[in-house]
């Protein structure tokens, strides 16, 4: 299975699981264009669409993606946030009731953002094992059991945003209660049983409170696993071995 | 009686929510003064508000919303001012009721951030005062010669020395005319019993609170944060809180053993198959072996 990053960061993001027969699309907050070329044109492939909460760099697209006639699965709140909720397409989700798309089977889990109802998801497919998409928290309430691959964000650290935003106190409040530092991301790392880890793929770091090379080498030393940090376009091999 | 027993209520609910704030907010890193007790400053705090009325006579604690009442209430202990000694007074704004720091609680603040001493005195009449500007802006009061006949004279200013923590001085100097316009500022425009019968006292605050205010709201924590621990703000040490509260508690996921039984189902089935084809060509073969006897 593949994972492409189409766009991570506060200025779009979106996620694409593929293998030669189907693909699964999280988020959708960058231009449809940039989906379509991602996936080749190929959106007969796309068995659907997840969305973790309605804010536009993670639901930008979700009307065009369902004109296009995928199925786009958020919670409740999401959609309603989003004006999707009386869409044919739009399936609203339960929190944490599992379903399944394709060959996907996906578990959302609450999590702690300032949106209507945002959520993270429990990935698992054939190929990837279990995948965790974890994004836009402040924490994680839960652990999770088997994990084989995780993309989760890791957005700032405290000793560059307090010099960084020591004047805009209300910014850096925001951040703070709306996204995980480097610190708890590598907190909820620890408490996890990374044993079958093959990846651990950082995304949606700040442009300005965060530093690539710093978080790799902080979340590599506390884990020892394979980490990689996101950028738009990267493409990876994500699978439940790592052969 | 209902009343008072409706008062109760919230004064139980206002006092414990903005405790266990603070205590919680403590856990997370949040520092008070040392030498500070919320508890007691709380509870003054309480039997103050009793009295405290808006413009139109009724109860501040009925009139205003419990929220800005909490506000007030937390902005004391943060400052970590006493009302029992006026540090600071409640004041009724419509709904919202605001703390604002005293002329005393102005001073403990600034002593707390480190200033040495702060010593205001009036300028009357026929006294002979000068002061010069030195080269780096401070102003320092080189002379000022009040003899025993000036008391009672008409106040034309008042000035404020305040030693910073370095050992220098620094002095504000203020005609009447600017004390007296500043006052304007305030709710009784000047004209409260205080001002008009001990001007010379309210003069002298007047012109305290300017010297210091620079100093005080310039200043960091630092007299509030141990050396040990790095200062964090209030949203901060909440946001520890709520994570070492609540963050990586629970356990969930696919149920392993559902998958974990399909694949031994699986296993199974597949054992299954090969024995009952082992045993199909066994069968086979002894059949075939049988065969040729026939």
């Amino acid at each position: 299975m593949e994972l492409t990053v189409i766009g991570t960061g506060s200025r779009g993001n979106a996620y694409l699981l593929e293998n030669d027969s189907e693909a699964l699309l999280i988020e959708c907050g960058v231009n449809i264009k940039a989906i379509k070329q991602a996936l080749n044109f190929n959106l007969n492939k796309l068995v659907g669409c997840i969305v973790t909460h309605e804010h536009k760099d993670h639901s930008k697209s979700i009307k065009e993606v369902m004109a296009a006639g995928v199925n786009v699965y958020g919670t409740k709140g999401t959609h309603e946030a989003c004006i999707t909720y009386d869409n044919h397409r739009a399936y609203k989700l339960n929190l944490p009731e599992p379903f399944k798309i394709g060959n996907f089977k996906v578990m959302p889990f609450d999590v702690q953002h300032d949106a209507a109802e945002p959520c993270g998801f429990l990935i698992n497919h054939p190929e990837t094992g279990n995948v965790l998409f974890i994004t836009d928290t402040m924490y994680c309430h839960y652990t999770f059991k088997n994990l084989h691959n995780i993309i989760i964000e890791a957005n700032y650290s405290h000793e560059v945003i307090r010099v960084k935003l020591k004047e805009m106190e209300f910014l850096k409040n925001r951040v703070m209660q709306s996204h995980m530092s480097l610190d708890t991301c590598i907190e909820f790392l620890k408490s996890n049983d990374l044993s079958q880890v093959n990846n651990i793929i950082l995304i949606h770091l700040s442009d300005g409170n965060s530093d690539e090379k710093l978080f790799r080498t902080e979340v590599t030393k506390a884990t020892g696993k394979t980490v990689t940090v996101a950028d738009n376009g990267l493409q990876m091999e994500i699978n439940k071995t790592p052969f | 009686m209902s009343n008072q027993n409706q008062l109760t209520t919230v004064k139980e609910q206002t006092l414990n929510n903005v405790q266990n704030r603070i205590s919680e907010l403590q856990k997370g890193g949040f520092k008070l003064p040392s030498n500070y007790s919320p508890e007691n400053a709380l509870q003054s705090a309480w039997l103050m508000l009793q009295d405290v009325q808006t413009r139109d006579k009724k109860p501040a604690l009925e009139a205003c919303s419990k929220n800005s009442i909490a506000m007030g209430l937390f902005k004391m202990v943060q400052l970590g001012l006493n009302p029992a000694k006026n540090q600071c007074y409640f004041v009724p704004y419509g709904k919202d009721l605001q703390m604002m720091t005293s002329y005393f609680g102005q001073v403990l603040i600034a002593k707390r951030a480190g200033l040495k001493d702060v010593k205001a005195n009036l300028i009357l009449e026929k006294d002979g005062f000068d002061y010069q500007i030195e080269q780096d802006g401070r102003k320092v009061v080189s002379k000022h010669e009040q003899p025993f006949e000036n008391f009672g004279n008409k106040i034309i200013g008042a000035y404020c020395v305040v030693t910073l923590p370095d050992g220098k001085q620094d002095t504000d100097i203020m005609t009447i005319d600017e004390i007296k316009q500043s006052w304007k500022q305030g709710a009784t425009n000047g004209n409260s019993p205080a001002h008009k019968n001990f001007e010379g006292e309210m003069a002298k605050r007047t012109v305290t609170n300017r010297a210091i205010k620079m100093f005080v709201n310039s200043s960091d924590d630092g007299a509030i944060i141990d050396d040990e621990m790095q200062g964090v703000s209030p949203a901060e040490a909440h946001v520890n809180q709520q994570i070492s509260d609540n963050a990586n508690k629970k356990e969930i996921g696919f149920d392993e053993a559902e998958e974990a039984d399909h694949e031994e189902v699986n296993e199974d089935a597949e054992n299954q198959r090969l024995m009952e084809e082992a045993l199909a060509e066994e069968n086979g073969k002894q059949k075939e072996t049988a065969q040729p006897g026939f």
